[in-house]
């Protein structure tokens, strides 16, 4: 009795799902949404009827499927599918009702779950997860939502076999007979009878009620294989092909910091020809102008940055979100990296400088040898003058009537140090900036 | 009015409930143990010559099939239940005209009754064997209205596993 009513139930919601089944596509009163830019939108019409004249008819493929059940001493039963492919180079396979019972038991080893993308039809519809699953692959999540919406489980399945039959199917176990042979003859039968009246009918449409899509790259995985179509299509489209694996980002160059030049410069203003102190009367001196001032740092570096095409046809998602140039849907691509140049800049500061002036050495030798010889006793008077110092981010200042006693060359020095900056350190600096002539009037006496 | 019970009244009344309450438990207990399908299902057996029932000839036409497809199936379906012809056609028929059983000879051997399913239908364990091997194949079978077992289908090998096991 306990199975009897369960038997009941079994073959009463498979009645429910073929009468629910049966107007197809094209009769169906609530289509299925199809978005006319996506990979369905070369498979259906906007209507939900399916765009036949768009397909190319890849016919029925019967092969062997370790996934099906075994018969022993012979193997297992022969999956069924009708395969067409899209202008895109989709597949579309249509497994028949038995072969979709038995993919969406196993479906990783039949390739349910390697599908882009599912589209089924009937009234029996419910989400599991991402998808929307339909017909006899939406019947296990929808008979367990029906019992956890207020259906008494128990009064259906007393002992809860159904349920977990209906489970087990969508959750991929293998072992899907907990039915019972009674049970599983009743279910088998009912999925055979389907077919054989659609055959006999001559109307393939009502046999298969889910459409699973494959993109071109998948092509060898879809029972039948890739079509010459499909084979051609792949070549013309090789770099595509491989969605999954991206080239990798190239090895940037290193980054660098280019530390901003200081610019020192010592400059003599008044007179073009200063006469030593000691011989002026006005006791003019000279003016002297010194300049320090440091450009700002910069720190360059670079980012892979990716190189998109537009490639033909969807991705391995089913997805399109660019044209060709051709007009043709394609979706976006990474074909190779670019290491893009990047600076920042840093401004830097004098910390603090100082100016002098001083004679130079050569000019030293000359006064205490060769000058010495004509004014015995000749001595160098003052040769470093200290003009000034300055603490400030650049410095420019002219000093006036400095009193340079020795003849000879002298030297502008400037001196100091560098703020530094967040990605460098401080610099010192000095040395002689510029450099101007003091002159030493001689008198000679001629026969 | 005074009502008197007499003390081997109670007593008598007492434990012929006790004993009507530990019936009712135990059968209840057996039922749902299964106890009572092991005692009496058990008496519902096979004929005397099992080879002889229509099940085990469409097993040997099944497993041997030659000639014309068609009228191999027929074969075959002489001794299945409806239900079981239509699944035979529709799913078994193709793999089995596609083995490499074509051609041979087989011959079956009724070995036990594996289960009585509550609808009275049987698995049988039997024995297939050519001249290279045997192989232990279950299947399905229900007693028509003449008492004879017609074949409902052969159990796939994912749930003979389940009575291999036992």
């Amino acid at each position: 009795m306990k199975h009897s009513r369960r038997l009941f139930f079994i073959l009463f919601i498979f009645v429910s799902l073929f009468l629910d089944i049966a107007p197809g596509f094209a009769q169906d009163g609530n289509p299925p949404f199809v978005d006319p830019n996506g990979a369905w939108g070369e498979v259906v019409n906007p209507d939900g009827s399916i765009n036949y004249a768009n397909l190319t008819d890849g016919g029925v493929v019967t092969q062997p499927a370790d996934w099906m059940p075994s018969i022993p001493g012979v193997g297992p039963v022969d999956a069924e599918y009708h395969v067409y492919t899209t202008p895109s180079g989709n597949t579309i396979l249509m497994p028949t009702a038995s072969t979709l019972f038995f993919m969406s038991a196993n479906p990783n080893e039949s390739g349910f779950n390697a599908a882009a993308t599912t589209l089924g039809t009937g009234g029996l519809s419910t989400a599991e997860g991402n998808n929307t699953l339909t017909g006899i692959a939406g019947l296990g999540a929808w008979f367990a939502e029906l019992t956890g919406s207020g259906a008494d489980t128990s009064t259906i399945f007393p002992d809860g076999n159904g349920e977990q039959f209906f489970n087990q199917v969508l959750s991929g176990e293998t072992d899907i007979y907990s039915l019972g042979p009674e049970g599983l003859l009743n279910f088998l039968t009912s999925l055979a009878n389907q077919s054989g009246a659609d055959l006999a009918n001559g109307d393939g449409l009502n046999l298969y009620t889910y459409m699973l899509l494959y993109p071109p790259g998948q092509c060898g995985t879809v029972p039948g294989g890739c079509t010459p179509e499909q084979l051609a299509l792949l070549q013309a489209l090789l770099p595509s092909i491989d969605d999954a694996t991206p080239p990798a980002p190239n090895s940037c160059p290193s980054p660098f910091i280019t530390p901003g030049s200081i610019i020192r410069a010592g400059t003599l203003i008044d007179p073009n020809y200063p006469l030593v102190v000691g011989q002026d009367p006005d006791k003019r001196g000279v003016d002297v102008s010194v300049n320090v001032s440091v450009r700002p740092t910069i720190r360059t570096y670079y980012t892979p940055e990716p190189i998109v095409e537009c490639k033909a046809g969807a991705n391995a998602g089913g997805v399109t979100n660019c044209s060709m140039p051709n007009g043709q849907s394609g979706h976006e691509k990474v074909v190779g990296w670019d290491c893009v140049e990047h600076t920042e800049t840093y401004p830097e500061c004098i910390s603090y400088a100082s100016a002098s002036l001083k004679l130079t050495s050569e000019s030293k030798d000359w006064i205490l040898n060769e000058l010495s010889i004509h004014y015995p006793g000749a001595y160098l008077h003052h040769p470093n003058i200290s003009m000034g110092s300055s603490q400030d981010c650049s410095w420019t200042e002219t000093f006036d009537h400095l009193q340079t006693a020795d003849p000879g060359n002298w030297d502008i020095t400037i001196s100091g140090q560098t703020s530094g900056t967040p990605v460098s350190e401080p610099r010192n600096f000095g040395g002689a900036a510029g450099q101007f002539g003091v002159w030493l009037k001689e008198i000679a006496i001629i026969k | 009015m005074e009502i008197t019970i007499s003390r081997n009244s109670t007593v008598r009344t007492f434990t012929f409930a006790i004993i009507i309450l530990a019936v009712i438990g135990g059968g209840y207990i057996a039922w749902k143990t299964g106890l009572l399908d092991s005692l009496f299902g058990q008496t519902q057996t096979v004929s005397a010559a099992p080879a002889n029932e229509p099940a085990m000839k469409s097993m040997t036409a099944m497993y041997s099939p030659s000639g014309e497809r068609a009228e191999w199936e027929t074969q075959v379906c002489i001794g299945m239940t409806e239900k079981g012809c239509e699944l035979f056609r529709a799913m078994f028929a193709n793999p089995f005209w596609k083995s490499s059983l074509i051609g041979k000879t087989t011959s079956i051997t009724f070995i036990k009754i594996a289960d009585t399913l509550e609808d009275g239908s049987q698995v049988w364990k039997t024995e297939i064997a050519d001249s290279e091997a045997t192989l232990p194949v279950y299947i399905h079978v229900t007693q028509n209205d003449a008492g004879q077992w017609l074949l409902n289908r052969v159990l796939f090998a994912q749930e003979a596993a389940k009575y291999e096991n036992q």
